[in-house]
């Protein structure tokens, strides 16, 4: 029994060197709280809601004239397994992740006159493949460039 | 059993791991307070530097992005278990010029000190100060 039990504990030193199961939280910036989000308002100034929120995650130049502040933050726990194992060239390994990749984010979007016109919640990478593409359009629009 | 404690606890603790990590220079929050709406660009970058990110505002100007990030990871592997908890957060401060490049607005958020180590099941979001701007 007393060499079962080393066995096995044997085994598991050696397993731990090629298989691991991985398990890690982790949080990116700082959240907006709920109550900060819900005093946003139509027609606030961008100073009063600089005020409120803080340096942006990203500014970005939207259509008509307009432009976006977001915040984007990120609360996860992550889980995966990877496996690594030698073979006669070198190394192979395998990892399966399964990730939260995406970042919570809100976006406030200003009229010419820096006055709040609406606000989104959401996903960072929606907020930034929207202004992506976008900004494509633009690009592949002579009128608009033109402007 | 109790001759392979000691064995087992000093494998725990020998598969503990700290790292930290940084991006630029922290921000100096002296030098944030001179930032003053009327400032021309030329002052901004004299005092700050050259801008990680500049965005153009089609005709109402531009935007410089100022940016130091921290971040702190701690972990330990449990023969085949890693637990980990890792934590960013970032100064950062955005300069607004109007179409003249002069300073209109000034936001700032020095986060990067609160960067904290800590336990794999510790959220580190349940306590925040109050956000400001200014």
């Amino acid at each position: 029994m007393r060499t079962g039990g080393g066995l096995v504990l044997v085994g598991l030193l050696g397993l731990s060197s090629c298989v691991s199961f991985n398990w890690v939280r982790t949080s990116v910036s700082e959240p907006i709280p709920d109550r900060l989000w819900q005093s946003l308002e139509p027609g606030l100034s961008l100073s009063e809601c600089l005020d409120l929120l803080g340096a942006p995650f990203r500014v970005l130049a939207g259509p008509g004239r307009t432009v976006a502040l977001v915040y984007a933050w990120k609360e996860s726990v992550d889980w995966g397994f990877s496996v690594s194992v030698p073979v006669r060239l070198g190394s192979a390994s395998y990892r399966f992740t399964d990730q939260a990749r995406d970042m919570h984010a809100v976006r406030l979007v200003f009229d010419q006159g820096w006055r709040l016109r609406e606000t989104a919640r959401g996903r960072l990478d929606d907020f930034l493949d929207v202004a992506r593409k976008r900004r494509s359009l633009d690009f592949s629009s002579g009128q608009r460039l033109q402007r | 059993m109790k001759r392979f404690a000691p064995a087992v606890l000093l494998l725990a603790l020998g598969s503990c791991f700290m790292s930290r990590s940084s991006t630029n220079e922290p921000l100096d929050p002296r030098l944030l307070s001179t930032l003053e709406p009327g400032m021309p660009a030329h002052e901004v970058v004299a005092l700050l530097g050259a801008p990680d990110f500049v965005v153009r505002l089609h005709d109402k100007g531009s935007a410089y992005l100022y940016e130091h990030t921290a971040g702190k990871s701690a972990g330990l592997f449990l023969l085949l278990l890693l637990l980990a908890n890792e934590d960013i957060r970032s100064d950062r401060v955005w300069v607004f010029l109007d179409a003249g490049n002069r300073t209109t607005h000034v936001a700032r958020t020095l986060a990067a000190e609160r960067v904290e180590y800590a336990l794999p099941w510790e959220d580190l979001h349940d306590e925040l100060p109050e956000r400001t701007g200014r």
